[in-house]
């Protein structure tokens, strides 16, 4: 028996753009790349398999001990492998030749809902204090200071100015996204009602 | 309290409704997912994840309580508040069959 090849990838998905990494895990997997593990952000480890149809799934759910058991065996009981967990994000797959009409972990719009609510109550709203608290702040402060004439004083603006458009990127980026994913299922569960 | 819940669960959802008849028997998550798709002739067909949070958020709003555990999985049964929203819903759902055949409603 040789020895299965393994090949990591990095890749970054905001938590708005959970429906994209499925679409990219599914992908790796048609391509003959399963998903052994997702360490840290970004990071993904593969395995060579037969390219196969999954469909990977992401949940947020930060239960432990007896409950994740549960939790885990009632997604087990409708045929989903669990591959691993990333913060707080669980990782399912299940083949799209055993799915039998449940292709995907949220059958009703609703619960799709309390999910993206959960993620904005415990990832978005700490994002967002912090970068209103101490990000804003700092930076209005430092330019009522006035534009400084020493080079390492520009220097620690300008980094701070970098530091702080990427934050205003990645929170807009992320707050944008959650809000179009919500209207999204809003609008399919006036329809479908 | 009790008033929100009512007002929370009626009208229900499709799943709502049948997660909650479905446990006026004993049950745990799989075997409702099970019943539902037989009884509704594959119709309704219930995922993981719903079915796990809609059961966590009815037995924290005291329509369903959790009997006993047996293999890593929770049984659950109704509790009288569920089995008064279910007989709302059910006398919603007769008035608009009622209304739809041209009767009123009295």
């Amino acid at each position: 028996m040789s020895e299965k090849q393994l090949k990591r990838e990095f890749r970054l998905f905001t938590i708005a753009e959970y429906e994209k990494e499925e679409a990219y895990l599914a992908r790796k997997h048609r391509e003959g790349w399963k998903l052994v593990t997702a360490a840290m952000p970004g990071w993904y480890t593969f395995e060579e398999c037969e390219p196969e149809e999954v469909i990977y799934q992401l949940d947020y759910n930060s239960t432990q001990g007896e409950e994740k058991e549960q939790y885990l065996q009632m997604f087990a009981d409708c045929g989903w492998e669990y591959v691993d967990e990333m913060n707080g994000w669980r990782y399912f797959r299940k083949p799209l030749a055993q799915a039998d009409g449940d292709e995907a972990i949220f059958s009703s719009d609703a619960s799709r809902l309390e999910l993206l609510g959960r993620v904005f109550r415990t990832r978005m709203l700490p994002v967002l204090l912090l970068f209103f608290c101490a990000d804003v702040p700092m930076v209005a402060h430092a330019l009522a200071l006035g534009f400084p004439t020493r080079p390492v004083e520009r220097g620690v603006l300008l980094g701070m100015m970098i530091l702080f458009l990427f934050a205003l990127w990645i929170v807009l980026r992320c707050g944008i996204g959650l809000w179009q994913l919500r209207q999204r299922c809003r609008r399919d569960e006036e329809t479908l009602r | 309290m009790e008033d929100r819940v009512r007002r929370v669960y009626v009208p229900m959802t499709e799943t709502g409704f049948y997660i909650l008849f479905s446990l006026k028997q004993e049950r745990h998550g799989y075997s409702i997912i099970q019943y539902v798709r037989r009884l509704t002739g594959g119709q309704v067909v219930i995922s993981a994840g719903t079915m796990y949070g809609t059961l966590a958020k009815m037995e924290k709003d005291g329509l369903i309580v959790c009997t006993r555990e047996e293999e890593k999985r929770k049984l659950y049964r109704q509790m009288p508040l569920g089995q008064e929203i279910l007989e709302l819903e059910l006398a919603r759902i007769r008035r608009l069959y009622k209304n739809s055949m041209g009767e009123e409603w009295s």
